[in-house]
């Protein structure tokens, strides 16, 4: 008996103490329970007021889609800064420079902007889900964006599946969004591929004399309808392409396909990527001494392309919606705010900065003009900005039936100042329409721009 | 159904009675974009599981095989305005080829050697996909592949696509069940432990890891076809490297010894892809670092930490109900 009541009393006491750790936690358990219950009330309640109190209207909810993450990421950046400098026109204030940082404070026909990030990696499938997250999970009002042609596919199709959103373009450039098929509610006041090019075949055929000429570019669609548009505007002036050379995306050795360049050419068409410009020009002037002229695409030349090539690309002629050395009045304005409000950024704010603000700036011009008024399917906004011209920094822009942006373009040329390479404005394209002055029917009866479009 | 068949199958049927009622208490945001798209990213990785945990192969040819799968509808329906049933028999066949044919190349190689020619192949179907134009549309892809109707219930109404999903993934999941118990099954896993022995014992052992290369294949070419439906379009980038690295995460995260461990861990990586983005911007290093925690703390991803957990749990209950029951005897004594 001694011995068991001696065993007993051990056991019970730890028992005991397990109970009494037990309920102790359970108290903890209870009270941290309580307490996220108490932080989530109080988040609720103060999200709930907040709406209330934001100046009486209800806001706007205004989602953007462009590319922080792959290989794009960096012009998603300069998209994120271009939209945001139209919502400080409004009366917005930048909270930090940081991509996702946010506006506060702008405010359209009374009612405040809420603004909504999201991003996709380049491809079209992640695009597609981060505009529904946009769309459908944080229940936007109008969505801004993609960044790059397929994506700009995608959404469009989307677009046709929620009638009761506005979607505006970021700086997607496929000529077939808005060409073939169009979403009643998808508005392009960016202008597309093909009409980056308008006016530099004539003006290579007249100006500098070129008669026969070799494209060299990458093997997708953009290039196919970079290539595609100058050589329809430089046949028809008279002049011929004689060979078309496509490389894959991410070449580095250029040597097989150099050997392809024929050699009685008046110029070579270049349309590569900004380091693969300074690679290949490098390998094809080892075998042709650097003599043959070249013609850029849109996105040929940048900055840091020049400072490699030197004096090489004195002379270059390319043709872009946007340049840095741009010098109307509203590109100016436009480019100091850029700087004022980004000073870390580039030097000069860049296509996808321009395209995403002009974008943006359409949103809220229309929805002032609409005069906030986002009832129904948006009838009375999309009306407007159907019917809205916009003063963009390059000059004004409206829209086609399709819902596409005529806009001025202009042909540039590389020249030296101060001894510094700068890509300057020679030639100014007014009110280039989609179809590049040949009517919808005409231009669509043309092949779609793909390797083997020939002249008409 | 006998009780004991109830009691040992409680956990299957409560997550699958959840898993109906699913869409009719979330929005439809949540139907498709968590819903849809973690069953067809499940019925994917449990390929890849299914070839891990019972045949030894740790492929990454499956987002190939899906993209297969994927092409094959795309090309068939939209270019060429094939019937739909029609046109997923001949993208389940072709997939089924082409893993027939990978599968021969590849099943006379382990461990690392494997996973090089199987990544090999997914890296090459990318590249085809990006630059055989004429049939897979290049760069952009193919667009506008829209889900068929079945005798009047229209699979482009979500919820019927969610449950057309689900029913396809159960299937996927049973009909894999089922081989592994096989005698074809259970050779499998032997080949899986020593391939010189079951060599030795007579068994044909590249036969047996292309067949099951083959119903790998199968299952990811299903989860093809609901991709495609899912992202009404399919283009090199669906097939990249980084869906390639996506699938096999799903697959270890939610648990490679286990099929159920492809549900858990698609379940987790949507939902991870779609909010970790409203905590940081760095959400792509969160996804990584939740993988590496998750990894660290359980070799047996997620399903292998819910397993331990219940273990320990069982234990503890154990031991408390001995030391009440023994104190009960105790004092009765």
């Amino acid at each position: 008996m001694q011995k068991v009541s001696w065993e007993r009393e051990p056991g019970k006491e730890e028992t005991l103490t397990q109970s009494e750790t037990h309920r102790r936690h359970g108290w903890v358990r209870t009270g941290a329970i309580l307490a996220l219950a108490a932080v989530a009330a109080f988040a609720v309640a103060c999200g709930g007021g907040g709406g209330q109190e934001g100046g009486g209207e209800e806001p706007v909810k205004i989602g953007l889609l462009a590319t922080l993450d792959g290989p794009f990421a960096a012009f998603g950046e300069e998209a994120y800064r271009g939209a945001k400098l139209a919502l400080l026109e409004h009366g917005g204030k930048l909270e930090g420079t940081a991509p996702r940082d946010g506006v506060s404070g702008a405010e359209v026909a009374g009612r405040p902007i809420e603004l909504s990030y999201e991003s996709s990696d380049g491809t079209p499938d992640v695009a597609l889900e981060a505009m529904r997250r946009l769309v459908e999970q944080e229940g936007v009002d109008i969505a801004v964006g993609p960044l790059s042609g397929d994506e700009g596919l995608a959404i469009k199709d989307y677009a046709k599946t929620q009638p009761d959103v506005t979607f505006l373009n970021g700086t997607s450039a496929a000529v077939q969004t808005t060409l073939e098929d169009p979403a009643p509610n998808f508005f392009r006041f960016t202008t597309d591929g093909a009409q980056w090019m308008a006016g530099l075949g004539p003006y290579v055929y007249e100006e500098l004399g070129y008669r026969r000429v070799a494209t060299l570019a990458e093997d997708y669609s953009y290039p196919y309808s970079q290539v595609g548009a100058f050589q329809l505007q430089f046949c028809d002036a008279g002049g011929e392409v004689t060979e078309k050379i496509w490389v894959p995306l991410g070449t580095k050795d250029y040597a097989s396909f150099i050997q392809q360049i024929p050699e009685d050419i008046d110029a070579l068409y270049v349309a590569l990527g900004g380091s693969d410009t300074v690679n290949f020009v490098k390998q094809y002037d080892e075998f042709t001494g650097g003599e043959v002229p070249i013609i850029a695409g849109s996105s040929t030349i940048d900055q840091s392309t020049l400072q490699q090539l030197g004096d090489r690309m004195v002379g270059v002629p390319s043709a872009a919606p946007v340049g840095g050395a741009l010098d109307t009045e509203g590109w100016k304005e436009f480019a100091d705010a850029y700087t004022e409000n980004f000073p870390d950024a580039l030097p000069a704010p860049s296509l996808f900065a321009w395209g995403y603000y002009v974008n943006m700036k359409a949103a809220l011009q229309g929805l002032a003009e609409a005069e906030g008024d986002l009832s129904g399917s948006h009838e009375t906004y999309n009306e407007a900005l159907s019917n809205l011209t916009l003063e963009s920094p390059t000059g004004p822009i409206k829209l086609d039936e399709n819902r596409q942006a005529i806009a001025p373009n202009y042909v540039f040329e590389v020249a030296k100042r101060d001894g510094t390479l700068v890509n300057e404005p020679v030639k100014k394209i007014d009110e280039v329409d989609q179809t590049l002055g040949l009517g919808v029917e005409e231009y669509r009866s043309l092949a779609p721009y793909e390797r083997d479009f020939t002249c008409r | 159904m006998s009780v004991g068949w109830v009691r040992r199958h409680g956990v299957a049927i409560v997550i699958l009675g959840l898993a109906v009622v699913f869409p009719f208490v979330v929005s439809e945001f949540w139907v498709v974009q968590i819903g849809i798209s973690s069953l067809w990213l499940a019925i994917v990785a449990m390929s890849l599981t299914f070839l891990a945990s019972y045949g030894g192969m740790i492929s990454l040819a499956q987002t190939a095989l899906y993209g297969v799968a994927g092409y094959a509808m795309a090309i068939l329906t939209v270019e060429n305005g094939v019937n739909p049933w029609l046109a997923i028999l001949v993208a389940l066949l072709l997939t089924v080829a082409v893993g027939a044919v990978l599968g021969t190349v590849a099943a006379r190689t382990y461990g690392i050697y494997f996973l090089m020619i199987t990544l090999a192949y997914g890296v090459f179907a990318y590249y085809f996909a990006n630059q055989a134009r004429q049939i897979t549309g290049g760069h952009g892809g193919i667009n506008g592949v829209l889900a068929p109707s079945i005798g009047g219930i229209s699979l482009l109404d979500r919820t019927n696509l969610y449950f057309a999903a689900l029913l396809a993934a159960v299937l996927c999941y049973l009909g894999l069940r089922y081989l592994v118990r096989t005698p074809f099954g259970i050779a499998l896993q032997g080949v899986r432990d020593d391939p010189l022995r079951m060599s030795a014992l007579g068994f044909n052992v590249p036969l047996y890891r292309i067949l099951a290369f083959v119903a790998g294949a199968f299952v990811a070419g299903v989860g093809g076809v609901f991709a495609v439906w899912y992202n009404v379009r399919i283009s090199p980038g669906s097939i990249d490297l980084t869906r390639t690295v996506d699938v096999l995460v799903v697959s270890v995260i939610g648990g490679l010894y286990r099929l159920e461990g492809a549900f858990v861990g698609a379940v987790a990586f949507t939902l991870l892809s779609n909010y970790a983005n409203e905590f940081t911007d760095r959400y792509n290093m969160l996804i990584g670092v939740i993988f590496l925690v998750v990894l660290l703390l359980s070799p047996g991803g997620l399903l292998g930490m819910w397993e331990q957990f219940v273990r320990r749990f069982r234990t503890f209950v154990t031991r408390l109900k001995t030391r009440d029951g023994g104190r009960e005897a105790r004092e009765k004594g």
